[in-house]
């Protein structure tokens, strides 16, 4: 074999290392349905793979010194293809079986952490272990092919091997994943691993014996059959569209029951990003969106209101203010992921244009809030990763510092913040953060039958609050409106303490105070109510 | 107690109720605060408190404003009904299952008018069966957590396994060249 056929084991050895990334990342896509895309299921992939790899490497190694290295990595590759195709479908066979149904936000913790785990280590060991092999097999090969030594032969499957990965890399990130999905993803990782494992095999000369490879390729072939498995919706829910973006796994669906449609993002669990009616104006008590009015019913003299949306959804909150009669609002809607407003567009009347309005997909919330122009009445601030995290650099100082200073004097910050009661380390956190940043007392207000918080804030100007009388309604309209929130329970006011502990973009912690959030309501629900 | 007082005091938690009930209706939270907060009663001030509190979406607070009215009154049905009920909202089997086995209890002791018992007994039966299925979630969604920590761990351990084993095989063979 000659110098073609170095360039053929190398080029087998570029093939392997884009699989090796885009398995890595449409992994975390296979269990984000069940388990969301937390830092922690991140981790336990990443984990998991590079655990498989090392055993790949050395069982590759032991293998290399057989006669003809070629044979076992066609074998191994060819093998590798099969499982590909099957992921999508066991992955979920295997979620399934460790995450029962039914499960709240706060009970997920555990689960997350160890089923994601555990998924990731029955589903992805063994093929990632494969992959592993081919690295020494082709180091051996080309070594062998080439009469090179050793570091040469090293040195150029690392090479072509890391720049493969780095094609895969932005395939997977910018084509395959949100064009292509998932599924279709994963076998064209296995179409790839097969063309690569054929050529292997042909130059080992492995093909004439055709029948045991044939038999894995059609194994490998049944898995495009078979459907992957999804959370089951609850009775009298359908389904309505579903899609994976560049950044998550999306499904609008519909309550028949209550005429209630939400767009859920990772939807193992029972939380939504937006949520829509027939028509316009506030949803039924529970909603976090409707307490985004509280500012406007504060301002019953506002002739122009300028609302700057930061993390828009589908476009709930825009809906909710279309309800309002009296001053037509103008608005300026971030965000991040375009399907959202996509899928907003089609099910749930966003209009993303028109007089009024501007909507912005694609773009950071931080970066469009140095893009935008002029002062805000009201900033709405509503990001949200991985179902239950806020992005780490939305909820730090000098985040809030910036935030202040696109606010007109006197507007408000109203913010969305998950939580289980005042003293939920994330809930807590963000808003002493927030005190600090504007250098005035800002107020949490619970919102009656969920568990979100709404944190107000204003420039230069007092909240409508009184600590003995809680919130100020100023008029009966308002009261009435305030409902539940005027009891003494359900608000709180935080001022600035300049030794407290603050989020800054230097050390913000925030995956770890949601752990916390999580935990701590579990321990509070063993300990018993009232405890 | 005799049938008269004890239809009295059903009648008399029905009021306390009742004082707030409307302007709940109408969303005026802030005038039903105010008027548990002028009762000079505690247990009729504690009855209001909880329906308040029931109907704003707070369990938690709707359970702690029963147990401080059943410490005045203990056995009260109808206290003892709210807080199985925000127990359960609150998603807390073990809450759930102590308040239904005490309304249990209170109405085993209680004269009640006989029509108005299967009702009573109906709703112990539905209280219990519902903590039933909470603890029954919970001990599977538990069961579920131990399996992924098994399985994870099994596998984890396999795999370093065999990272250990081929690394031993690899250091006591010959090179091959």
């Amino acid at each position: 074999m000659g110098p073609g056929a170095k360039a053929l084991v190398l080029l087998v050895a570029g093939l392997s290392g884009a699989a090796v990334m885009v398995v890595e990342l449409a992994a975390v896509r296979l269990l984000a349905p069940w388990f969301g895309t937390s830092l922690v299921v991140w981790t336990n992939v990443i984990a998991v793979i590079l655990l498989a790899l090392s055993v790949g490497y050395l069982l590759g190694g032991r293998l290399a010194t057989r006669p003809s290295p070629l044979v076992p990595l066609a074998w191994a590759l060819i093998t590798a293809a099969a499982t590909m195709t099957w992921l999508p479908y066991l992955a979920a066979l295997c979620a399934r079986s460790f995450l029962p149904p039914g499960i709240a936000l706060h009970e997920a913790a555990e689960l997350v952490s160890w089923g994601s785990l555990a998924v990731a280590a029955l589903v992805f060991l063994p093929p990632a272990t494969l992959l592993g092999m081919v690295s020494p097999l082709t180091v051996e090969s080309v070594a062998r092919i080439g009469a090179d030594t050793a570091g040469r032969a090293g040195g150029s499957v690392l090479c072509v091997s890391t720049l493969g990965s780095l094609a895969g890399v932005f395939g997977a990130s910018h084509w395959f994943l949100p064009v292509l999905g998932t599924q279709k993803t994963f076998w064209l990782a296995g179409a790839c691993l097969l063309g690569a494992g054929l050529l292997a095999g042909s130059l080992a000369r492995v093909l004439v014996r055709a029948a045991p490879l044939l038999f894995v390729v059609a194994l490998g072939a049944a898995g495009v059959a078979a459907r992957p498995l999804r959370p089951a919706l609850a009775p009298g829910w359908v389904e309505l569209e579903r899609a994976d973006s560049a950044y998550q796994s999306l499904r609008v669906v519909e309550d028949e029951t209550r005429g209630l449609r939400f767009l859920q993002v990772n939807e193992g669990f029972d939380s939504f990003q937006s949520a829509w009616q027939t028509e316009p104006g506030p949803l039924p008590e529970g909603f976090y969106y409707n307490d985004f009015l509280l500012p406007l019913g504060w301002s019953p003299q506002a002739e122009h209101w300028r609302v700057l949306v930061l993390g828009l959804g589908a476009g709930t909150v825009l809906r909710v203010f279309d309800g309002e009669s009296g001053v037509r609002p103008e608005f300026v809607g971030i965000e991040l992921d375009p399907e959202v407003v996509r899928m907003g567009e089609r099910h749930m009347d966003l209009r993303a244009d028109g007089e009024h309005r501007q909507v912005w997909s694609g773009l950071d919330a931080r970066v469009a809030l140095g893009c935008s122009d002029g002062e805000f009445d009201q900033i709405v601030l509503d990001c949200y990763a991985n179902q239950i995290e806020i992005p780490p650099h939305l909820c730090t100082r000098e985040f809030f510092q910036e935030l202040r200073e696109r606010l007109a004097e006197g507007g408000w910050l109203t913010a969305n913040l998950g939580g289980f009661d005042f003293e939920d380390p994330v809930v807590a956190a963000v808003a002493r953060t927030c005190a600090a940043a504007f250098g005035t007392p800002v107020l949490l207000v619970r919102v009656p039958q969920s568990r979100n918080f709404v944190l107000l804030a204003r420039r230069d100007a007092l909240l409508p609050y009184d600590a003995t009388r809680g919130l100020e309604p100023q008029s009966r309209a308002i009261a009435l409106r305030l409902g539940a929130r005027s009891l003494p329970a359900f608000t709180r006011l935080v001022t600035p303490m300049p030794e407290a502990q603050v989020l800054t973009d230097d050390l913000c912690p925030m995956e770890e105070l949601q752990l916390r959030s999580l935990e701590e309501a579990r321990a509070r629900l063993r300990r018993g109510a009232g405890a | 107690m005799n049938l008269a007082l004890t239809l009295m005091l059903g009648l008399a938690a029905q009021d306390d109720s009742m004082a707030v009930r409307p302007l709940l209706e109408q969303g005026d939270y802030a005038a039903a605060w105010e008027r548990q907060a002028a009762e000079p009663d505690a247990l009729r001030r504690a009855r209001m408190r909880c329906e308040i509190l029931y109907s704003a979406g707070d369990p938690a607070g709707a359970l702690e404003a029963a147990r401080e009215g059943l410490r005045h009154a203990p056995g009260d049905l109808e206290l003892l009904h709210r807080a199985c009920s925000a127990a359960l909202w609150m998603g807390d089997s073990h809450a759930a299952e102590e308040e239904a086995h005490e309304l249990e209890r209170a109405l085993s002791q209680a004269v009640l008018a006989a029509e108005n018992r299967p009702a009573w007994e109906e709703n112990v039966r539905a209280f219990r069966r519902r903590a039933g299925e909470l603890s029954a979630h919970e001990a599977m969604r538990d069961a579920s957590a131990a399996r992924a920590r098994r399985t994870a761990l099994a596998a984890l351990v396999t795999a370093v396994g065999a990272l250990l084993g081929l690394s031993a095989q690899g250091r006591s063979s010959r090179p091959v060249s």
